[in-house]
């Protein structure tokens, strides 16, 4: 664990790997692309009229929508398409984004190289947003923290019932039945 | 309505037989009813996954931070004095019982072994041992064990086969029976193979054999190519605090 926050060696997981752990929402994922990728998105955003908390939130943004396209499938495993340059680049076009909608004085304009650059940028426009995310968050933060345990026990853990049971010290029928009564109110609140 | 959402959960969780699924798949395009109800599931899932994922991420983000103001050095200091409380520790214990040691460092290096994904689409896999993952998967292994034996008569050239029926028991805690099945692959020129080099030195820890686990541990640790390298580098600094390092 202490090593591999600090070590070089940590970046080189082969792609396939790192990719199929994103997916599963690994948290070692997570912190290998942190630490690939962060320093560069940092030094992107100070460079652009933005700060340090600037650049750790529109990391932070940038992964969840990656894990998002991954997770929907429309971000695929190709030949010469390193995860880390994806993420970076999501990272970069949201921060011009930011700084448009914001009206910048210094940068105004997308700059070019955004629409020439390879394929892959298309998709930047239709991933999901910051608002969509934290809309969808807080419908579940509306919920009790029971119902919040055991729904990320069974969607988020893939947690059997059994298991939950043991975890939470509820017999397996009435985890089942707050699953359902849980599922229920989530669903209402959309 | 409570059968849907049952019926739902087994569709994503890739627990629907081949027919079943089909079943679902085709009424997803016929019943727009049924249809918005997916989704709508669907939907409520996100929202769940979406918080947890945050969470993960804002861990990550703040033991960066964390870490950059102690700074390499000052962990240094923590690691080394943490090493000095243990082997105190070690040494007043050791004479009574040394394995409590190695248990320790067992359990915070083992993890079990995700299991292959189930969801649906994965046309490798035959359906039964579709089955035999997700009943893995569920930590029931006694079923799981049943269904792998009855499927290595079938597939007995099967190394993902092999290899999760020796994951069933280790997982089970029957070491001997997951050795013998992971020395076969263990030479293996493929993921499998370099994972059953990890959980065997995994096994050789928890039967207390520090000494082969933490070379075999090192070797990993070493190997570029290897994909638990990173779990090796860390297993290793577990284990740099146990006695096995002396």
């Amino acid at each position: 664990m202490i090593r591999s926050l600090f070590s070089k060696q940590a970046t080189e997981l082969p792609e396939a790997v790192l990719f199929q752990r994103l997916k599963d929402g690994n948290e070692q994922a997570f912190r290998i692309l942190y630490k690939s990728t962060f320093p560069y998105v940092k030094q992107y955003v100070l460079a652009n009229n933005g700060k340090e908390e600037d650049a750790e939130d529109i990391f932070q943004d940038g992964m969840i929508a990656l894990w998002d396209n991954i997770n929907l499938g429309k971000f695929e495993m190709r030949e010469g398409v390193k995860i880390s340059s994806y993420l970076s680049k999501i990272c970069r076009y949201r921060w011009l984004e930011r700084l448009k909608s914001a009206g910048h004085k210094k940068m105004a304009t997308m700059p070019d190289h955004f629409e020439k650059e390879d394929e892959g940028t298309d998709m930047l426009n239709d991933m999901i947003s910051k608002e969509e995310v934290n809309a969808f968050e807080d419908k579940f933060y509306q919920l009790g923290d029971r119902c919040q345990l055991i729904l990320k026990l069974f969607y988020y853990e893939k947690k059997s019932m059994a298991e939950i049971a043991e975890i939470t010290g509820m017999q397996a029928a009435s985890v089942k039945n707050e699953k359902y009564r849980c599922m229920e109110r989530l669903k209402k609140l959309f | 309505m409570e059968t849907h959402m049952d019926l739902f959960d087994q569709y994503i969780r890739g627990e629907l037989s081949r027919v079943e699924r089909e079943n679902f798949e085709r009424r997803l395009e016929s019943d727009t009813e049924f249809r918005r109800e997916f989704e709508q599931h669907k939907n409520a899932i996100r929202a769940i996954e979406f918080a947890a994922i945050k969470e993960k991420i804002s861990k990550v983000s703040v033991e960066a931070q964390r870490s950059k103001m102690i700074g390499r050095k000052g962990l240094i200091a923590i690691a080394a004095s943490i090493a000095l409380l243990i082997g105190a520790y070690v040494y007043t214990i050791n004479t009574v019982e040394p394995a409590a040691n190695y248990e320790n460092a067992f359990a915070s290096i083992h993890f079990k072994d995700p299991g292959l994904p189930t969801l649906m689409g994965h046309e490798s896999l035959s359906q039964e041992m579709n089955t035999m993952m997700t009943a893995y998967k569920q930590s029931k292994y006694q079923s799981a064990l049943e269904m792998g034996e009855a499927l290595l008569e079938k597939y007995p050239e099967s190394d993902t086969l092999q290899y999760y029926l020796a994951m069933i028991h280790y997982e089970m805690g029957y070491h001997d029976k997951a050795e013998d099945l992971l020395t076969a692959l263990e030479s293996r020129e493929t993921p499998i193979g370099q994972k059953s080099e990890w959980y065997l030195y995994l096994i050789d820890l928890k039967r207390g054999d520090c000494q082969a686990a933490m070379s075999g541990i090192k070797s990993i640790a070493k190997d570029k190519s290897h994909i638990f390298r990173i779990e090796a580098m860390d297993a290793l600094d577990v284990l740099e605090l146990t006695n096995c390092a002396q």
